[in-house]
């Protein structure tokens, strides 16, 4: 579309509003408000991540008095200094993607069958089982952190990459098959009693239908990825190497070990540690969106 | 699910294909195969028991124990001391009146302002194209580690180069409030942070909701010349009651445990200003090494939980608006 067709529909619209604004000047004054509202809250939630990643294109040393929004001079600095003084391109970006990696893959391959399990079949005690295994979420995570800690220091497993990864599926799964459980409700099962009627067995049956609820399992991916990415109190408990740390851990150490906070530098840091879940935010937001939809915590 | 599901479900397949009678490793594959839907649902359950359920019950027996930090295995029984103790100290209730502070402010204000979101985003009015672009705007904060919020919120408000008080000043505010440096702006601060983040998920579930309610219902109140607010006072507001009901309880359970970004942000200082019953206890736990002493919070904190959930379904009548 030309510059001029999209000042044709720009005037358009401006024309469109105008008139309707005359015609019912208080539904106008309500959108008004409204869209206001909206604006004000895109401020306030997009405001202080920006303010942090736009200080790591400041040159060093230039964040002072008066904060600018908009630097004045790209610099990449401290970016070239994160990556050469410290581990965060490397080490730590490693170690955060084994873990968000092994903790989808958990998640999937549990949560997958005993959501079509609860969807089709006829358990015993089914609706007790369901409930159950979101109430086990009211327990404060906090309370299990000691005895967790107690455990695998006993197994010999404290500071391995292996418990951050499993801890943090064990975070994600319940929510996750109740999300595949209900994507699954949706899911006719006139393909399944064909196989069945066929002589495929349950286990045939299931793998048949499986690949139809990838957009659930997408979201479900999406959803174990990100809550194992962000964890920080998991990782910073039960690791204390270095070599282990992932990038929140990483992040927090790194603050405050120097005391004195470099905003350039803990922008870059922070931007980097970010930028794998803002790419996949972006990219696949709508389908986030809608796999949540309708599903989360309602049977 | 429906009961007419019996073709998956019965355990009728003694014979094999064609009535031909089955060799051992097919009777075998066939037994596991029946009981499919029980081996499905094991490992969930193995998962939830082993790291959530029995170490919950472990907590609760080593709040009556005294424990060592250097020896974990030197154990003392104590009975309820560690509760006896934490009952009569008044720093714990300077903990719990934070903590009420906090949760009560960020449970409130992270469900009404989720729920505006989602109404105001609901229906379309805007286009799908911007309504999209305000959404994900909106969703950003979820995606984000606590160590980053924690961050960039002390960013936002550090009382010299903060944006937040650069904006005051702006609009005439000679002194503006130190936030975090200050006893009594530090709570707000940490709320705002919480509140931040706690948003996108009050918004996400009450889109759900949002959807549950029909068209016509609209149309019946459109029809009947209600205007816009009305009608989100009299349709939109009560159908979405029981999400609102589900969105407090579990929003409140959250912020109960939330102590990741306050740790980052203030420590709970200044002056224990911010710290929250989680805090404590995590501190009590991995500074001070008194994990029975912790644990016995812990379960205080559980406590808090469920009489919460209580009082919600109570003033909401009943667990049937919930479920």
């Amino acid at each position: 579309m030309s510059v001029r067709d999209q000042l044709v529909r720009w005037r358009y619209h401006w024309h469109n509003a105008t008139r309707f604004a005359r015609d019912h000047p208080h539904s106008a004054l309500v959108r008004l408000s409204g869209l206001g509202i909206m604006v004000f809250a895109a401020i306030y939630f997009v405001l202080p991540l920006y303010w942090l990643f736009s200080a790591a294109f400041k040159a060093p040393r230039t964040i002072d008095y008066p904060p600018s929004l908009i630097p004045e001079a790209i610099s990449f600095e401290n970016f070239v200094t994160i990556a050469t003084e410290t581990q965060f391109v490397g080490q730590y970006m490693i170690n955060s993607v084994l873990v968000s990696t092994g903790a989808v893959v958990i998640v999937l391959v549990l949560a997958t069958p005993a959501g079509y399990a609860f969807s089709r079949y006829d358990i015993k005690y089914k609706q007790y089982l369901m409930v159950a295994i979101l109430f086990v979420q009211m327990i404060p995570f906090l309370a299990m952190i000691i005895p967790l800690y107690r455990i695998f220091s006993v197994v010999g497993l404290l500071d391995t990459l292996f418990v951050i990864t499993l801890l943090s599926a064990a975070n994600t799964t319940p929510v996750a098959t109740w999300l595949i459980k209900g994507y699954f409700d949706t899911v006719p099962d006139g393909l399944e009693e064909a196989a069945r009627v066929g002589g495929a067995s349950r286990f045939q049956a299931f793998r048949v239908i499986v690949p139809l609820a990838k957009p659930a399992l997408g979201a479900v991916a999406l959803y174990a990825f990100v809550g194992a990415w962000n964890q920080f109190i998991i990782p910073l408990t039960f690791i204390s190497s270095q070599s282990k740390w992932v990038f929140p851990v990483a992040l927090y150490e790194f603050i405050s070990l120097r005391g004195v906070v470099n905003w350039g530098l803990l922008g870059a840091a922070s931007l980097i540690a970010m930028l794998p879940v803002l790419v996949l935010f972006v990219v696949f937001q709508r389908q986030f969106v809608a796999g949540l939809k309708g599903t989360e915590f309602k049977g | 699910m429906s009961d007419d599901q019996s073709y998956l479900s019965t355990l009728d397949d003694i014979a094999g294909p064609e009535g031909q009678p089955m060799s051992r490793s097919e009777r075998l594959y066939e037994a596991v195969d029946s009981r499919l839907p029980y081996i499905m649902i094991a490992p969930v359950f193995l998962m939830v028991i082993g790291l959530i359920l029995y170490p919950a019950v472990w907590a609760f027996k080593l709040s009556l124990y005294e424990t060592q930090i250097v020896n974990l295995d030197d154990q003392t029984f104590v009975g309820l001391q560690h509760y006896v103790d934490i009952l009569t100290d008044p720093f714990f209730y300077k903990i719990m009146k934070n903590s009420a502070v906090f949760v009560g402010a960020s449970v409130i204000g992270q469900v009404a302002i989720g729920t505006a979101l989602a109404i105001l985003l609901d229906r379309s009015w805007l286009g799908d194209r911007i309504a999209r672009f305000f959404r994900a705007s909106y969703i950003l904060p979820w995606a984000t580690t606590a160590v980053i919020v924690g961050y960039s919120w002390t960013f936002m408000l550090n009382p010299r180069v903060g944006l937040v008080n650069e904006f005051l000043r702006f609009l005439g505010w000679a002194n503006p409030p130190a936030w975090i440096n200050s006893l009594e702006w530090a709570m707000a601060g940490v709320v705002i942070m919480n509140i931040w983040r706690g948003t996108p998920f009050s918004l996400i579930f009450q889109t759900s909701g949002l959807q549950s309610i029909q068209e016509t219902l609209y149309e019946a109140a459109n029809v009947g010349g209600a205007s816009t607010l009305q009608t989100v006072r009299h349709v939109t507001l009560p159908l979405l009651r029981p999400f609102i009901l589900m969105n407090l309880i579990l929003v409140t359970l959250f912020t109960f445990n939330v102590f990741g970004m306050i740790l980052v942000m203030t420590g709970g200082g200044p002056l224990n200003a911010t710290n929250v019953l989680a805090l404590y206890m995590y501190e009590m736990a991995f500074d001070l090494g008194n994990f029975g002493k912790a644990s016995a919070l812990a379960v205080l904190l559980f406590g808090f939980n469920v009489l919460t959930v209580a009082f919600y379904l109570k003033a909401f009548g009943g667990i049937k608006q919930a479920v």
